[in-house]
């Protein structure tokens, strides 16, 4: 698989923070197409990470390059171009005065005539489902929503990369879900690389690799199964516990072990079924599927 | 009792074109150092209710009973101040309301109004920074220079300082990691447990609301539609989807079980405690391997 | 806050509402020049008729309405009486004190003044609640546009001026949460003398700049993620477009024009 981002040696310092690094020598490669989710404590170094890749901060050592360009002051259009960013707080991002202009004003920026522009915004509307609020006004929506008009915005400018940058940490779990689930789905449509930097277990388990960063330098990189086998450790990581991890270890207590060191929710219902149901079937497997 | 509400309604701009009723004959008691909490999808009145605890919204029909306090549509402003110290409230991301410039300053900010002495105040910024987690050398920092998480201890401290008997949380844990969730949390179960706070919480968390609270208020457009203890709250999740409700994981997970045929004779369980206490006296004698 | 009605949008459907703000905008102007030129009661009763057609149009209550003059109502009288009290002599004398005379050209002329600001203030009133604030904006904009050859920004202060009305609801409803939050902390906001009520704020401006500087800060940073470089080399999503309609307002116009030169005293 081709890499779409590289990052090297990345290291940044905030102004007025003595030696304290937000990143510090960071390298890691992003391949085409693939959900990526960096983790870590709140003061990680995550956000700053995302933002040096779609240069938003002035980073003085190490190289990002996206899609083969590598970010400078003269190539910075050009890298954000192919980049689509998501923040944190819904309200801060809305630039538009109603749903329709705010998905509007990347291609504004990127001076597209207004014939396209009209296609486009009504077609980015109709992707995130958000087509009969196009008149609303941020005020009316709810944070979901507004993070669905941010999607759309996305959408419209049609980038290769998906940023986002704990998109789904203020919303309640319903706008969550319904957040998390558009991503799913535009990953598959619009076939973007996904970068999500997230507290979030399953945001998390969406991911195809995680990233966890700790005090600005990147100490692990593996698969979601493997970074959830550390069990109750992971809330050390900025991530919560998932719900088979602490089952698991609360059975582990009652002297019942499970088959794996993680197991999926699935693969947990069918073992306890199994199990509980004294099913035909040989009792449980051991080792890793 | 600590807290009785007699058939409260409260309407928004009410006497104008503008009326918008938010919330419609609500009856509820909260006993003394009870915990409850109030759960309802985004707009169903939850934030209306807790504004009426300490009178920043007063009821336009019916009757507040809180300790010593009544609160009827008659009641002046002048008869609420004590009330507002008696109940504390955190608000949704508190660490907004910070606005002095050392953090010792701001957390004796509500002490000082309820007409502490500046060394009483003081004192109690010192006891509270403490409380929360956060050592004597911030007292003299500016609050506006700590991460997102400690400006949040600080404001809760804040509201503590004011030694309030019932303290009100709108969603406190929201944006925090999960540590820090985790650690709020149970800095509110230890006041509950130690100082006998009463304690009403707003929250999404069904995982808290099984973890924490003794009694359950389910709100939806502006109307409380059950109340009860999470065990009888949450052992219906049809019900609890139908009313756009989170359903807890353990609940989720244990009824999937339910559908395959395992049987719950004690009822959903609804944290991984009780679930894999459920599993371990079905589990066959030696099916699994014991460790 | 809730009464005062002028400044604020009454969402309705209604061929007013649709005009396009430019032309709103050059008609209130040009309605005001019509308003100075009457000065005979049949001018003013054409101005009065010209008024309650564009309200009858806009689908608006006319008691909603009058309801926003209201507030203005104690302006109206204090310039009224200042008129009918110290106008020059003319015509017959019904009182004399001091310096102070009732004349029948005084009475006459205060009754013209009152008409006139009831008149520009209705106009107004009827543009703000038939069209949203981001379109007068747009409008003005696009009105202001000829100074660009002036060099002036015409463009970046078009996109500031959004964006500060699209922030508007936002930081109202924080400062109301803010507020709610210290009156829980014992503040008692409006209540006592001056220095008390000023000293009361402090508590509300101080949380309440943070915020904004934070929501600044974190909107400037995404719009430079979403490719914003400057106003100027951008395109428009929202234009405005000139319709039958808009020439049709002009057509009344210019009859109510002609007809009020007519009935006006040369």
């Amino acid at each position: 698989m081709a890499n779409i981002i590289e990052v090297q040696q990345l290291s940044y310092q905030y102004p007025d923070s003595g030696d304290r690094h937000a990143l510090d020598r960071v390298s890691f490669d992003v391949h085409q197409g693939e959900w990526l989710a960096i983790v870590g404590h709140n003061g990680s170094g995550k956000s700053t990470l995302a933002r040096a890749i779609d240069g938003l901060l002035p980073f003085k050592e190490g190289t990002v390059t996206v899609g083969g360009i590598q970010l400078s002051p003269e190539t910075v259009w050009d890298v954000r171009a192919q980049i689509g960013m998501i923040f944190q707080n819904p309200d801060n991002q809305f630039v538009g005065a109603t749903v329709a202009d705010d998905v509007a004003f990347g291609l504004e920026n990127r001076q597209v005539p207004r014939a396209t522009m009209q296609k486009r915004v009504q077609a980015a509307l109709a992707k995130v489902g958000m087509t009969q609020f196009a008149h609303r006004e941020p005020a009316s929506l709810s944070g979901g929503q507004k993070q669905r008009v941010a999607l759309a915005g996305v959408v419209a400018i049609a980038p290769k990369i998906l940023i986002l940058d704990e998109a789904t940490s203020m919303l309640d779990p319903q706008g969550r879900q319904a957040v998390l689930e558009l991503v799913r789905e535009l990953r598959q449509t619009q076939q973007l690389t996904v970068i999500s930097i997230t507290h979030d277990i399953d945001e998390a388990a969406s991911a195809d690799r995680i990233l966890v960063l700790d005090d600005g330098r990147l100490i692990e990189e593996a698969t979601p199964a493997t970074i959830f086998a550390r069990g109750t450790a992971l809330i050390q990581t900025g991530l919560d516990v998932p719900f088979t991890v602490k089952l698991a270890a609360e059975l582990r207590a009652r002297g019942i072990a499970a088959p794996q060191d993680f197991q999926t929710t699935e693969e947990m219902e069918a073992w306890l079924c199994q199990s509980l149901l004294n099913t035909s079937t040989t009792p449980t497997k051991q080792g890793r599927p | 009792m600590s807290i009785a509400f007699k058939h409260v309604d409260y309407t928004y701009q009410a006497g104008t074109p503008l009326a918008t009723p938010a919330l419609t004959d609500i009856s509820l008691t909260v006993p003394d150092h009870g915990y409850l909490a109030i759960i309802g999808h985004t707009g169903s009145g939850k934030s209306t209710l807790i504004q009426q605890l300490n009178a920043l919204l007063k009821p336009t029909a019916g009757e507040i009973q809180i300790d010593q306090f009544t609160i009827t549509p008659q009641t002046t402003n002048a008869a609420l101040k004590p009330l507002r110290q008696h109940v504390g409230m955190v608000f949704q991301f508190p660490e907004s309301q910070l606005f002095e410039e050392t953090i010792q300053k701001d957390i004796a900010f509500g002490p000082r109004n309820f007409g502490a002495s500046v060394d009483q105040a003081n004192q109690l910024a010192t006891t509270m920074l403490d409380l929360v987690g956060l050592d004597a050398s911030y007292a003299q920092r500016s609050p506006f220079d700590l991460s997102g998480g400690q400006m949040r201890r600080v404001a809760i401290a804040g509201v503590l300082a004011m030694h309030p008997q019932i303290l009100v949380l709108d969603e406190p844990t929201a944006g925090l990691d999960p540590q820090g969730r985790q650690e709020m949390m149970a800095l509110f179960d230890r006041l509950h447990r130690e100082q006998g706070l009463t304690i009403v919480l707003v929250t999404h968390q069904m995982e808290d609301v099984v973890a924490y609270a003794e009694q359950v208020a389910v709100m939806q457009g502006g109307r409380l539609v059950k109340t009860g203890t999470p065990q009888e709250i949450f052992q219906d999740p049809a019900w609890l989807r139908a009313h756009q409700l989170d359903v807890p994981r353990a609940a989720k997970f244990a009824q999937k079980l339910a559908q395959r045929g395992v049987q719950w004779p004690a009822g959903l369980p609804l944290s991984a405690e009780a679930l894999a206490d459920s599993i371990a006296q079905q589990w066959p004698q030696g099916g699994g391997t014991h460790v | 806050m809730s009464k005062f009605i002028f400044g604020r949008y009454l969402p309705l459907n209604s061929v007013v509402h649709r005009l396009d703000p430019r032309n709103k905008l050059l008609l209130s102007f040009c309605y005001i020049i019509l308003v100075f030129l009457a000065n005979s009661w049949v001018s003013y009763l054409i101005l009065i008729i010209l008024t309650l057609g564009a309200i009858a149009a806009s689908k608006i209550k006319l008691g909603f309405l009058m309801r926003g003059i209201r507030p203005l109502i104690w302006l109206i009288i204090f310039t009224v009486l200042l008129q009918i009290l110290f106008s020059p002599v003319g015509g017959q004398v019904y009182w004399h004190w001091a310096f102070i005379n009732i004349t029948q050209s005084g009475l006459i002329n205060a009754g013209f003044i009152f008409i006139r600001f009831l008149l520009i203030i209705m106009m107004s009133t009827l543009l703000t609640l038939s069209t949203q604030p981001l379109d007068i904006a747009t409008g003005l904009a696009s009105l202001m546009r000829p100074l660009r050859w002036l060099h002036v920004p015409v463009d970046t202060l078009a996109m500031m001026l959004s964006i500060a009305l699209r922030f508007v609801p936002t930081l109202m409803d924080e400062a109301q949460k803010i507020m709610n939050a210290q009156r829980a902390r014992g503040v008692d906001f409006g209540e006592g003398g001056l220095v008390k009520q000023a000293k009361s704020l402090i508590p509300l401006m101080v949380p309440l700049f943070m915020s904004a500087f934070n929501r600044a800060e974190d909107l400037s940073t995404a719009m430079e993620a979403r490719g914003y470089q400057d106003s100027e080399h951008r395109s428009q999503y929202r234009i405005l477009t000139w319709q039958r309609r808009d020439t049709v307002t002009w057509i009344i116009f210019g009859v109510g024009l002609v007809l009020i030169l007519i009935s006006r005293r040369w």
